[in-house]
């Protein structure tokens, strides 16, 4: 009875505690389901920058420049849109059609300016003077001779040399709707007939990037997820499973878009990979569960299975959870911000990662999993070979093996690095293949180069003296005669073309009155006096276009006597010019800095390196000379990136190497367990440098990602060395072989990313695979034979 | 006394009426007919202010005739110094063309223009050619609509027949005086806010409502142009001679 009354109270106990173990999983499972139906409701609130502007600081000096830039001369966002005609341009039909959308560009909202060869005007010379006519006036053989007459001005600027390419020029305002601009451009594009269009510039790069984000995330998150399905069903085997096992990594990966809409934080391409990461990295925890709970939950049930299994893999998962999410966060010693955002949304991810995987994962096996059920264990000889052979290699070559690695490691390593290519070129972030790509090289090709530097100049004299303008002059003759510079825009031509048009002939001085000029004030009651007519002798009969086409230099050659008077004869000239300047020198009439604009055909980053270190030194020392534009954010990125590289590499190593210190308390172990992480880093700046594949926004977080994950082999290998029952042997057949498969599917998740439109998530892809692999091999080879051979370096004293 | 009081008020009152029942056309007239004279002698200052409050000072002073409904002019750069004395002479012409030659102290020889740059900017100022000639449209160039009036103003769109420059322009006129006190330039789209000009004082000379102190804005980029009428005569006597090719070059009449 007393049997009978205990099993029933027991019984009731063991219901009462199913029921409210039910009850717990169902709302774990509920409250999971509502927060991430919560957070991808967020994702239409998410804040997306694709420009290079979202990673480099405000306070950045190239910002600062730019801002100093713009404030003075406008917009530098330049926006170029290409006309293409095989058979030629200067024909009727082109012609029309570029006017016609000249003129609908000039009406967009955003735009200041939109300039073409059918809407320019042109200055000639006439019988007394100069007309100022538009440069295309229905007459192709006009327009030819216009061209003809002008021709270093409109060629390579408006049209190509070889007349088979036209641009239109679109300066922008400072405050517009980039979205709406270019999308108001495609419009008009896309009806053109007879014609290739297309759009050109920073601007264009930048939106193009903003549009595929989140295609790319839309498009590699299955991919990937169907990656890690196939992964999880080769070991699970069992669709069930494999579900399952996705709801966690799905869960973690949506709250982390949830808290990036909620937080406000923007989606850039490093913020992009977070959620993708967090599928990869966390289908090892799942897979940790399920594997355990497989192996015992035949004989002990679900819920004892699973009460053993989360007991067993707290530690381990959390441990593995811990290094990998210190490795992102060393992310925060990064002076980019995106970067720092992508690793403490990494860290929260990995860590949301983790806990799902040890509560709601045994929460929802609890659910579905209800009677014990035969599970059949494919068991394949295969599957331990690659761990076998770690360990046949360990021992039999074990010191050859150390001593090759090693030597590989100490030059591989520091080569492979100093030989790192930089380069944040965000036009590179597009495959070759790319119409954006194909577009930009076809109109660098034709024309002077859609890359461009901007060089503000402060002189120390006046900008319109004539010395002032030949030292510009020499410096834009020296910049020409670079590689990749396709041509430099200043105010020059416009000074030269006025002296040709407007400045004496050879002999007109000598015909010019001495006479003092009067003082001209007509409110001062003055009497003006009669002209006589020997002062007076009309200058009319003189035609335009009489002088040298040049920057007037010697004073006694234009009647004058001081540089100062040849300085107002320019301010002179450019007074009929007005506006038209504005984009060269911030005043018409007394300027005091100018601005040239360095076109690039190319824009590596040497090139642009070399550039801004040759600018400064064509300029006398007490000149202010800023270097601004596009491609110096990019050139400023890159150092920051390389900056960026190496202080999260070392904090990083730092912060796992501190990590394993506390897990093991041994030094000499924390040591160790960083040579998988060496050899992930070697192996991914080795290809790197043999590829060309440049450190980039995106490469550039390899390095820290690699040690964080990389450690973990480490961590689990020099774990089960500790545990003394173990033989090398059937550690390689246990952990060895877990490892390898951890690896196989890490970097398969990883391979998913081969997909992405972005050239740079590519490379992340193709490269984290192989510092996975490499990381585990080593950790396996290595660490194996210095267990069989140097075995007092990885076991620890009995204490 | 309650017998004058009272003729005031519908002496206002039939004023308002007036004001009320006039057509926004007849307004724009009115206001150009205001600013119209058939000679002038301005003294201007232009403050051109850029974004971050930098200013820099530009004076000239202007003639006008208007003979047979013709108008020529004659612009004298006094400051800065390196355009003083740069004179440009516009003659308009019958049929419609005008005649421009500019000026060259530093080569002591004038040039003849030919063109009309109308939306191009005044000496680097926020007007342009166009405004620096008038900042409103009469009725032959624009359709004029009366958007809204108060007690002191109405407020009126004019779209302007040849769309060169501006789409439509908004101009706040003042009852009393028929001066511009606001206008505002849209872009051809008609939707965008181009410049902004406001009066920021008014005036009298011999009788005639005149603007003394303006600014033109020009919203993108925040730059803003101050036109301050140092001294002006209208409708005085204005020797032709100061209309020559021979003034032009010489500066003597």
């Amino acid at each position: 009875m007393l049997c009978a009354g205990d099993c029933a109270w027991v019984g009731i106990a063991y219901s009462d505690g199913m029921e409210h173990q039910r009850s717990r999983d169902l709302l774990i499972v509920s409250i999971c389901i509502v927060a991430a139906v919560v957070s991808l409701m967020g994702i239409g609130n998410l804040k997306v920058d694709s420009s290079t502007d979202a990673f480099i600081p405000a306070k950045a000096s190239v910002v600062q420049t730019n801002n100093r830039i713009e404030e003075q001369f406008g917009s530098l966002d330049a926006l170029v849109v290409s006309l293409y005609n095989e058979k030629g341009i200067i024909n009727k039909e082109s012609l029309a059609v570029i006017d016609s959308l000249t003129r609908e560009i000039e009406t967009l909202p955003g735009v200041k300016q939109a300039s073409s060869i059918t809407n320019l005007k042109h200055l000639a010379p006439s019988a007394d003077g100069v007309d100022v006519v538009p440069l295309y006036e229905g007459s192709i053989d006009k327009l030819e001779e216009h061209i003809a007459s002008w021709r270093s001005f409109y060629e390579g600027t408006f049209l190509s040399e070889d007349h088979s390419s036209a641009s239109i020029l679109i300066q922008t305002q400072l405050d517009y709707n980039q979205a709406e601009l270019l999308g108001s451009l495609r419009a008009i594009l896309a009806p053109l007939e007879g014609l290739r269009g297309s759009i050109l510039g920073l601007p264009v790069v930048t939106e193009q990037i903003r549009i595929s984000l989140l295609a790319d995330l839309a498009f590699l998150v299955p991919i990937v997820a169907a990656l890690i399905m196939l992964v999880l069903f080769l070991f699970l085997r069992s669709f069930k499973a494999t579900l399952l096992c996705l709801v966690p990594l799905i869960f973690s990966s949506s709250l982390a878009l949830g808290i990036m809409s909620i937080a406000g934080i923007t989606f850039t391409m490093a913020t992009m990979l977070v959620p993708v990461l967090l599928l990869i990295v966390g289908s090892a925890y799942t897979i940790h569960i399920f594997s355990h709970f497989f192996e015992e939950y035949e004989e002990a049930g679900v819920d004892a299975a699973l009460a053993n299994v989360v007991k067993k893999n707290t530690y381990p998962i959390l441990a593995a959870a811990a290094t990998t999410a210190f490795g992102f966060l060393s992310q925060l010693s990064s002076p980019l911000l995106p970067f720092r955002t992508f690793g403490l949304l990494s860290f929260i991810g990995v860590a949301i990662c983790a806990a799902s995987s040890l509560l709601l994962l045994p929460a929802l096996i609890r659910l579905v999993y209800k009677k014990p059920v035969r599970k059949l264990v494919h068991k394949q000889a295969g599957r331990g070979m690659w761990a076998k052979a770690g360990n046949t290699i360990a021992n039999r070559w074990g010191k050859v093996v150390l001593i090759v690695s090693l030597l590989i490691l100490g030059i591989a390593l520091p080569l492979s690095y100093s030989r790192l290519e930089e380069g944040t070129n965000i036009l590179a972030f597009f495959k070759d293949s790319s119409a954006l790509v194909e577009d930009t090289q076809s109109y660098n090709q034709r024309m002077q180069g859609s890359f461009s530097l901007s060089v503000m100049l402060k002189p120390s004299q006046a900008v319109l003296l004539p010395g002032t303008l030949t030292i510009v002059e020499e410096a834009i003759t020296v910049l020409q005669g670079e590689k990749h510079v396709g041509g430099v825009q200043s105010i020059l031509p416009f000074v030269k073309r006025m002296n040709e048009l407007l400045g004496p002939g050879e002999e007109a001085m000598n015909t010019t009155s001495l006479e003092p000029e009067p003082v001209f004030d007509f409110f001062s009651d003055a009497v003006f006096e009669m002209a006589s007519g020997q002062l007076f002798e009309s200058s009319a009969e003189q035609a335009g276009g009489m002088g040298r086409y040049e920057i007037p230099l010697n004073p006694a050659e234009y009647g004058l006597e001081t540089e100062e008077q040849l300085a107002s004869l320019i301010a002179q000239y450019l007074l009929l010019y007005s506006s038209s300047l504005d984009a060269f020198i911030n005043d018409p009439l007394e300027p005091d800095a100018l601005l040239i604009t360095i076109l690039l055909k190319d824009s590596d980053t040497q090139t642009l390196r070399h550039l801004t270190a040759l600018i400064p030194t064509l300029f006398p020392e007490d000149w202010s000379v800023e270097i601004g534009g596009g491609e110096a954010v990019s050139l400023a990125l890159t150092d920051l990136v390389t900056k960026s590289q190496v202080i999260s590499l070392f904090s990083s190593l730092l912060a796992v190497w501190l990590l394993v210190l506390f897990t093991f308390k041994s030094a000499k172990l924390a040591t160790l367990s960083l040579i998988p992480c060496l050899f992930a880093l070697a192996s991914v700046f080795s290809v790197m440098a043999i590829f060309h594949i440049k450190l980039d926004i995106i490469t550039s977080l390899l390095a820290a990602l690699c040690i964080g994950v990389g450690v973990d082999y480490a961590i689990h290998l020099i774990a089960a060395f500790q545990r003394n029952d173990q033989d090398v042997a059937s550690v390689m057949q246990t952990t060895g072989k877990a490892i390898l498969a951890n690896a196989a599917s890490v970097a398969l998740g990883f391979c998913g990313l081969l997909f992405s439109r972005f050239v740079p998530i590519v490379n992340m892809g193709l490269l984290f695979s192989i510092a996975m692999l490499s990381a585990a091999l080593s950790a396996l080879l290595i660490l194996g034979a210095i267990k069989i051979h140097y075995s007092s370096l990885i076991t620890r004293r009995p204490s | 006394m309650k017998y004058t009081i009272t003729t005031l008020l519908l002496l206002l009152l039939a004023t308002s009426f007036a004001w009320a029942a006039m057509p926004a056309d007849q307004v724009m007239a009115k206001v150009m007919e205001v600013q119209t004279s058939d000679t002038s002698a301005l003294d201007l200052k232009l403050t051109l202010i850029e974004p971050n409050g930098q200013m820099r000072e530009r004076r000239i002073q202007t003639l006008s005739q208007t003979k047979g409904g013709l108008t020529s002019s004659l612009t004298v750069f006094l400051s800065p110094e390196n355009v003083r004395n740069t004179r440009f002479l516009s003659i308009e012409q019958e049929g419609g063309t005008t005649e421009q030659w500019i000026y060259l102290p530093a080569l002591k020889r004038s040039r003849r223009i030919g063109s009309s740059e109308e939306g191009g900017s005044f000496m680097g100022s926020d007007f342009s050619y166009a405004d620096m000639a008038s900042t409103t449209y009469d009725e032959k160039e624009a359709e004029h609509l009366l958007l809204d009036e108060d007690q002191n103003s109405w407020r009126i769109q004019s779209t302007p027949f040849e769309q060169k420059t501006y789409g439509k322009t908004i101009t706040v006129v003042q009852k009393a005086t028929y001066l511009p006190l606001r206008v505002e330039f849209y872009d051809l789209d008609g939707n965008t806010l181009v410049k902004t000009l406001v009066t920021e004082e008014t005036g009298t000379v011999g009788g005639k409502p005149i603007t003394k102190i303006l600014t033109m804005k020009t919203e993108a980029s925040g730059h803003a142009t101050r036109l301050e009428m140092l001294q002006a005569r209208f409708d005085a006597p204005l020797s032709s001679g100061y209309f020559t090719l021979k003034f032009l070059e010489t500066g003597r009449l």
